[in-house]
């Protein structure tokens, strides 16, 4: 589904591509925060406190950051997806179903941020070659959340 | 994601367009090229797997070592025993003759034991879930596409997402 504006003067074919992929990123973002969202409720173990908690400060994260990339799509005046539907499927990530060793969510969640990772990383290719620099930098704090995420989690694996 | 190296080793046994999780195959090698993170024990273990997954013609013997291999290395390796778990139960199935005569069903497998044997206990149950009556059942395991290609249709194909 194309989500860009009616008007294609308003865009090119590059920008056009930025959109689609700043769209991917948007439902992989949904559905990275409703996994990590179910991690929190569910998880259980010695562990359970540690990580209720962190699952808790990243699923807040990504609902900023869902917003913000959500705008960036509006402001590049082409229209953001959305529905559960929608999102999932665009998305195309693997849930996983409760209840799990808390281990295993720790390495589903890890799976699902390496997947909005390369996603992200095109995405801010992309915008590099189409000279949008705001879509670039969004790309790239959302990068850098990411990676800090993954080496945390990885982190959580190593230690245990 | 499938790799261009699964696809060169196992391409008529992986259904890409199925198929998320990171090839076997490539997590094996991963760990093989961390020299100084295993055990020349290990080295082999793991050389034999990646051994049995290229040939993809025994699926006992290949979960039978991969359970092996998992109690040995998990602990320290989660994330990649994790990786090669989802991989082989998007691959694997178990066919199972609930009685003689009966229909083959072929069951999703969730690796959440560390044996053969157990895994095979839960397989049977997956199967006994959906009716019938239980006599003398014969089970094995057998890679998904080679299921296919056998004459099991996919209607008689029971997922463990059904189940539980």
């Amino acid at each position: 589904m194309s989500t860009t504006a009616k008007n294609p003067s308003a865009t090119d074919k590059k920008q056009a591509e930025v959109v689609d992929s700043l769209n991917l990123v948007l439902a992989d973002s949904y559905a990275l925060m409703a996994l990590t969202h179910l991690a929190h409720w569910n998880v259980e173990g010695e562990d359970f406190f540690p990580l209720h908690k962190a699952f808790q400060e990243q699923y807040e994260n990504l609902f900023e950051a869902i917003d913000e990339i959500a705008e960036r799509v509006r402001a590049l005046n082409a229209y953001a997806v959305g529905g559960l539907n929608a999102l999932g499927k665009l998305a195309n990530i693997e849930e996983f179903k409760s209840p799990l060793p808390q281990k295993d969510y720790v390495a589903a969640l890890i799976v699902v941020h390496e997947k909005v990772t390369e996603d992200a990383l095109r995405t801010r290719e992309l915008a590099g070659s189409a000279n949008d620099l705001e879509t670039q930098d969004l790309m790239i704090k959302r990068l850098q959340w990411h990676e800090k995420a993954l080496w945390m989690l990885k982190s959580y694996l190593k230690a245990s | 994601m499938i790799s261009a190296n699964c696809l060169s080793t196992l391409e008529s046994d992986c259904e890409s367009s199925a198929c998320r999780w990171r090839c076997a195959i490539e997590v094996i090698d991963e760990l093989l090229s961390e020299h100084s993170l295993i055990t020349g024990t290990e080295a082999d273990d793991l050389l034999d797997l990646r051994w049995t997954l290229v040939q993809a013609d025994d699926a006992e013997a290949t979960l039978r070592l991969f359970c092996t291999v998992r109690r040995r290395m998990e602990q320290r390796h989660y994330l990649a025993f994790f990786r090669i778990r989802r991989w082989l139960e998007n691959h694997m199935m178990a066919a199972v003759v609930l009685r003689p005569g009966g229909d083959e069903k072929l069951v999703s497998l969730k690796l959440d034991h560390y044996c053969v044997e157990a895994l095979r206990r839960s397989s049977l149950c997956f199967a006994l879930q959906t009716g019938g009556v239980i006599d003398r059942p014969r089970l094995r395991f057998c890679f998904r596409q080679k299921a296919s290609r056998q004459g099991v249709t996919r209607q008689t194909e029971v997922s463990t997402k059904q189940l539980v």
